[in-house]
């Protein structure tokens, strides 16, 4: 991180305690603005409570959250430059989408209503349904272009792909990308579907029983594990002194996740004889959370 | 650390501020202010044909006892359900969009007045083309109830606005009451409404006031009434920002 990159979001000793349970427990962190930033983890990790409180939602229990350089919470002039779309955002009774949508400029300084209608016609979104009548996938479209459409300079999405099949998911990466090349700003998007958006995201931070795991850059990351696979005696006096986060084995074989392994190390693993396999970001995640694979990788109903 | 440097935009006032969240709860008027017109309507014209048909069979045109009509009320009762229920889902919303609490409360409480001015209009003209009408042809009564004080207009108005507002308070009380602790608070808060009224009960016998408290009722009439039920009103709604203020959207 450069250090005179500013800073869109800031939290420090950020802490939500909920009677004896610590859903979010003193966290500090960075995000610099004009960036897509990843906070992942498994389902009750604290993301969304994390969320809630840097937009305002939620009241710390103690520590700091900061936005735009400002306290969020009843500060008008930092919220208005906040979209924050819920995973179960609510929707005024009797409101259709495009209720959501004539609203959302007279919030939204930058609101694009021709870019809200296209996004609608992708997601094939039915406007004047009542909100109560559609789809959770469709609810979650509505969510999608407000955040989208809304170009604030501070947006976070909270899972916010509830229910959207594969193409609709993808239809929202691209749109995201696409309008971010034009129109930067500060996203942060909370997911546990790491792998279909590991290549969009610049910084990761994942959190895990309400603390922060992981906190760097993606493109860090990408290089920081490898797997090394090969005979269990070769794999053992190779990973030998290496830090090790992962190891299975089948039969005579062992496949092993080792971090930091730099040039060197690689030559000197192709020499013993090993194999090295790439370790995917959500990979890594998984390890590091030390879960188990399928809780990350189900893909949402 | 350097901060944001964000494009200069214009700057939004506390005022402009309040009025888009009027606008928001005005987005779709069809729930507050629609629906309750057409139930009006039903109302009204099931007592019309019911007036018609006694008089046709009766050849009467006064009609006893429908000056103690409770037809008007289901409006006082849908205000408080639309503060209730416009706390518990638009709220969320407003705070999605970067709405502050304060600027929802404030905007909401002024949407509230401008549907209860708008209803209060409307209710005391129907009240007067009823009097000129002399009961719609019938000698019905519906929007002149004996409970609104008489049909002076200007009694009727203050009446039905005043009577507005303090559902609407006690709406928007019981919503973030409702919004802040969910099903615990409501039953403590009617637990403890209970308690002041039976409280209350206790010290009028103790100092055997009823009788006074009735005079003072008939002294302060329907229109000194009114008046004194504006306190209630300000409590309520002050209450409600002082319950609000603290709440978070429930997902």
């Amino acid at each position: 991180m450069t250090p005179s990159a500013p800073i869109a979001v800031e939290a420090d000793g950020l802490t939500r305690r909920y009677g004896e349970t610590v859903a979010v427990d003193r966290v500090g962190f960075r995000l610099e603005h004009g960036r897509i930033h990843g906070l992942l983890g498994r389902n009750g990790a604290g993301k969304t409570t994390l969320m809630r409180m840097l937009t305002g939602q939620e009241f710390p229990s103690s520590g700091r959250a900061r936005l735009l350089g400002g306290e969020p919470a009843e500060n008008a002039d930092v919220l208005r430059h906040l979209c924050f779309v819920k995973e179960s955002q609510r929707y005024p009774e009797s409101f259709r989408p495009r209720h959501v949508f004539r609203v959302a400029p007279w919030y939204f300084e930058n609101w694009d209503a021709e870019f809200a209608g296209r996004l609608a016609d992708a997601f094939r979104l039915p406007l004047n349904r009542p909100i109560k009548k559609l789809s959770r996938g469709q609810l979650s479209a509505v969510g999608i272009i407000l955040g989208l459409a809304s170009r604030a300079p501070v947006t976070f999405f909270d899972e916010p792909y509830l229910g959207l099949d594969a193409v609709a998911r993808q239809i929202f990466y691209d749109r995201l990308l696409e309008d971010f090349a034009e129109h930067p700003r500060t996203v942060v998007l909370s997911t546990h579907l790491i792998d279909e958006i590991a290549g969009m995201l610049e910084h990761v931070l994942v959190i895990d029983r309400g603390r922060i795991l992981l906190d760097a850059d993606a493109d860090d990351l990408r290089g920081r594990a490898v797997t090394v696979v090969g005979t269990a005696g070769a794999v053992d006096r190779f990973v030998a002194g290496r830090e090790t986060i992962h190891r299975t084995g089948i039969g005579g074989l062992a496949s092993v996740t080792v971090t930091g392994l730099d040039a060197e190390g690689r030559r000197a693993a192709t020499d013993a004889g090993l194999e090295l396999a790439p370790v995917s970001l959500q990979q890594l995640i998984v390890h590091l959370t030390r879960a188990s694979a399928r809780d990350f990788s189900e893909a949402p109903a | 650390m350097t901060t944001v440097e964000l494009p200069t935009t214009r700057a939004i006032g506390q005022g402009e501020r309040i009025r888009r969240t009027v606008r928001l709860q005005f987005a779709n008027t069809w729930s507050i202010l629609w629906t309750p017109c057409l139930i009006l309507g039903a109302i009204f014209l099931g007592n019309f044909l019911i007036w018609a048909a006694i008089a046709l069979s009766t050849g009467s045109r006064t009609m006893e006892g429908t000056q103690y009509s409770g037809s008007e009320f289901f409006i006082f009762v849908y205000m408080m359900i639309i503060a209730i229920q416009s706390t518990n889902l638009t709220f969320p919303f407003a705070l999605g969009l970067g709405s502050t609490r304060r600027d929802f409360y404030l905007g909401s409480l002024a949407a509230w007045l401008i549907l209860a001015v708008g209803f209060t209009i409307g209710l005391t003209l129907l009240a007067q083309i009823e009097v000129a009408t002399h009961g719609w042809g019938f000698g019905g009564t519906l929007f002149n109830a004996v409970y609104f004080g008489g049909t002076n207009p200007l009694t009727h108005a203050s009446t039905v606005f005043t009577a507005l507002i303090f559902f609407q308070a006690v709406g928007a009380f019981v919503g973030a009451v409702y919004l802040r602790w969910r099903q615990a608070g409501l039953l403590t808060a009617g637990g403890c409404a209970a308690a002041l009224i039976v409280a209350f009960i206790i010290v009028v016998d103790l100092l055997q006031g009823w009788g006074g408290l009735w005079a003072w009722i008939v002294d302060t009439g329907v229109a000194g009434l009114t008046t004194w039920s504006l306190i209630p009103t300000v409590v309520f709604a002050v209450l409600g920002y002082a319950v609000l203020r603290r709440a978070t959207p429930r997902s």
